[in-house]
């Protein structure tokens, strides 16, 4: 039954711009006409997963937004003395204690709460403030409009419960759940955005579950990928993806996560993408080739369907990442 | 010294090659000593754009984090019930406990909780900093952060500081004239670009609206917003502009990648007429830019209609650097007027 495993997908890429939504949108689309799928935004200080999905709306529930909060401290006045402990025991500068007067900053707060750990009076009291929010909406898919993963689905879910499966479909058409974590703008703690979106995501039990992570491969990208079953990078061949690619192939190798990249824009420009992912032992899992017709489409974020080559590159990533996150490793 | 940041919300809009042409720019035509501040060290591009040799090199500790002693821990669980980032597991084994080192925040509340002192701290070598020489004589503060480290925050900060310093000890010596203690940080000189005493740091900013975007936006004269004309970088740069008005910036825009589809060429406009934000010009979508970006050219003097689109838009971008310029000089003029009459 390790087949019915519920697998994790992240997209992340080190430089920006390179496709990972446009890659991570269509991977969904592939997965979701196999079985049922999430699309998680873990872009949450830029998410743009729901602009591919203009028709996508939000789910009835009462709780269809919700707030992320952190626990800030707050001082009790009677009861401080004002002995600075808690400003010498907070890491990130968020209390001063100056001529016996304390003062807390909740904008650069982690809430991590060590401050009320240390208050020898009991003096600090937590309140929430909002980071951001999470949202899951509905996109309903027109289920005859690309090949489906025959290949996939008979290995995968020969003995899936039916049930389960039907649970995302509506009579010829297929269901894409979109989650969407949102950090506020002026707020600083995306880390604690993308856990909750994370936590959000992970509640659905989906079988397939397709991460959009944040550019970089410092805490926003490594708390996004952190948790998947397979990572696909996805490199442009220019120079600054080259670069920034080699940092993120390193991260990966750091987190212990079986990786494959996926060319986008093949032949935008000349880096040569295989040679570094040849030298880390990292496999080019796609390529997407660049015309001026995928451009334009992209910059008005329309999906690419009806695109057959891109429908079936997208199911042998799919089928290539399954085959990884099962074995556990891939590629190290 | 004046500071234009260069940000754009979505990756991959052009922040960098921009930045560069901007720099490059500023240095060539107005004859102005420019550092560049490449603060999106996550992605350090900047040396790619520019081209650069390395003049000094320094390493960056972001501060201890935290490991658990498998030998002195008892497996309690204190910690983990702490924790509120669930950074901490108990072994398989059930005997001790441990840290995830991508999910810890570096709070350090574990160690005030554990009863056998087993929490102790670990500092490595989180990234490197480094200042380098251009071929156009811009100098180009920039670093590498170590993938999976945190704090890109903090190295944001210590960037912008090298490059404030650097470009203040110009201005510095450029008033004084006196250039005889030329130490490795002091911009080289350059003959006959001595009409301005007002250096320029240009800062080229992360992605996003998070904390480093934040770092690198702080203390800056001007924002440089670049405009991706497609859906999503639109979405972006308007979360950006509402980042940059809570923070009272001056901002001015470039529109780039236009002509790819017309709809998004006019939301983009439609976007910034909004908000208010001046346009300093579009540059379309041309194939051939990406090949100009990564071979040092920096955009400046390549040709063809993009060409002209970007020298059109950095000449009005020069104009508005160059008034905030004249302003900055008269004040530092006025207010060295005023120390000479306070010594007197």
């Amino acid at each position: 039954m390790s087949g019915l495993r519920p697998t994790v997908i992240a997209v992340a890429s080190g430089k920006g711009g390179t496709g990972k939504t446009t890659i991570a949108v269509h991977l969904a689309l592939a997965a979701a006409r196999s079985g049922d799928a999430i699309l998680v935004d873990l872009d949450v200080e830029a998410p743009d997963v729901t602009g591919y999905f203009p028709e996508a709306c939000e789910v009835y529930d009462a709780d269809k937004t919700l707030s992320v909060t952190v626990s800030v401290p707050q001082v009790v006045e009677d009861r401080c003395t004002g002995c600075g402990r808690c400003a010498r025991s907070c890491r990130f500068g968020a209390i001063l204690a100056i001529g016996g007067v304390v003062t807390t900053d909740s904008r650069i707060c982690k809430g991590c709460g060590r401050c009320v750990v240390n208050c020898p009076v009991n003096a600090l009291t937590e309140v929430s403030v909002q980071v951001g929010t999470t949202s899951v909406r509905r996109a309903f898919l027109n289920r005859q409009s690309e090949t489906s993963m025959v290949a996939l689905t008979g290995t995968r879910f020969a003995n899936h419960p039916e049930g389960t499966l039907s649970s995302s479909r509506v009579a010829g058409s297929v269901t894409l759940c979109l989650v969407e974590g949102k950090l506020a703008v002026g707020d600083i703690r995306a880390t604690a955005v993308i856990e909750a979106t994370k936590q959000r995501a992970a509640q659905m039990d989906a079988v397939f579950t397709i991460r959009d992570c944040p550019p970089g491969v410092s805490c926003p990208a490594t708390h996004a990928v952190e948790g998947a079953d397979y990572l696909v990078l996805v490199a442009e061949p220019t120079e600054f993806s080259l670069h920034d690619l080699d940092a993120a192939i390193r991260l990966a190798a750091s987190l212990g996560i079986p990786t494959g990249v996926v060319v986008n824009k093949d032949g935008f420009g000349d880096a040569d993408i295989d040679t570094l992912c040849a030298r880390h032992g990292i496999p080019v899992i796609g390529r997407i080739a660049f015309t001026q017709a995928r451009a334009a489409s992209g910059a008005g974020a329309s999906r690419w369907e009806g695109d057959m080559s891109v429908s079936a590159t997208m199911i042998r990533i799919l089928e290539h990442a399954l085959k990884a996150a099962d074995k556990g490793d891939a590629s190290w | 010294m004046v500071t234009v940041s260069v940000a754009s919300g979505k990756g991959g809009a052009g922040k960098t090659s921009i930045a560069a042409a901007l720099a490059s720019f500023m240095t060539d035509k107005a004859g102005c000593q420019c550092v560049f501040a490449d603060c999106d060290v996550d992605a350090a591009n900047g040396a790619i754009a520019l081209g650069s040799s390395v003049r000094e090199r320094e390493p960056y500790f972001s501060g201890p984090g935290f490991m658990i002693d498998a030998d002195r821990c008892t497996g309690c669980g204190r910690c983990i019930r702490s924790c509120r980032f669930a950074a901490i597991r108990l072994s398989e084994t059930g005997k001790f406990c441990t840290i995830l080192p991508e999910l810890c925040e570096r709070c350090g509340v574990c160690a005030d909780v554990c009863l056998e002192k087993a929490v102790v701290t670990c500092e490595k070598q989180a990234g490197e900093l480094f200042v380098s020489d251009t071929p156009r004589g811009i100098t180009l503060v920039h670093a590498e952060l170590e993938p999976g480290e945190d704090t890109s925050g903090k190295l944001v900060r210590a960037v912008r500081e090298r490059a404030t310093r650097i470009a203040s000890q110009a201005d510095s010596g450029g008033k004084a004239g006196m250039d005889g203690q030329t130490h490795a940080t002091i911009l080289p000189a350059q003959s006959g670009k001595d009409d301005w005493h007002e250096s320029l740091v240009v800062v080229d900013a992360p992605p996003g609206i998070g904390c480093p975007v934040i770092a690198s936006l702080a203390g800056t004269d001007l924002v440089l917003l670049v405009v991706e004309a497609s859906l999503s970088g639109i979405r972006d740069a308007s979360r950006l502009v509402k980042l940059i008005s809570s923070m009272g910036k001056k901002a001015l825009a470039i529109v780039n990648k236009t002509g790819l589809d017309s709809r998004m060429d006019d939301s983009a406009l439609d976007m910034l007429r909004e908000s208010g934000i001046p346009l300093a010009g579009t540059i379309p979508f041309d194939t051939s830019l990406r090949r100009e970006a990564g071979a040092g050219s920096a955009w400046i003097g390549i040709g063809g209609v993009a060409g002209t689109a970007i020298e059109s838009a950095l000449c009005a971008v020069s104009g508005v650097m160059t008034a905030m310029m004249h302003q900055k000089q008269n004040e530092s003029g006025r207010n060295n007027e005023h120390e000479i009459r306070i010594a007197n």
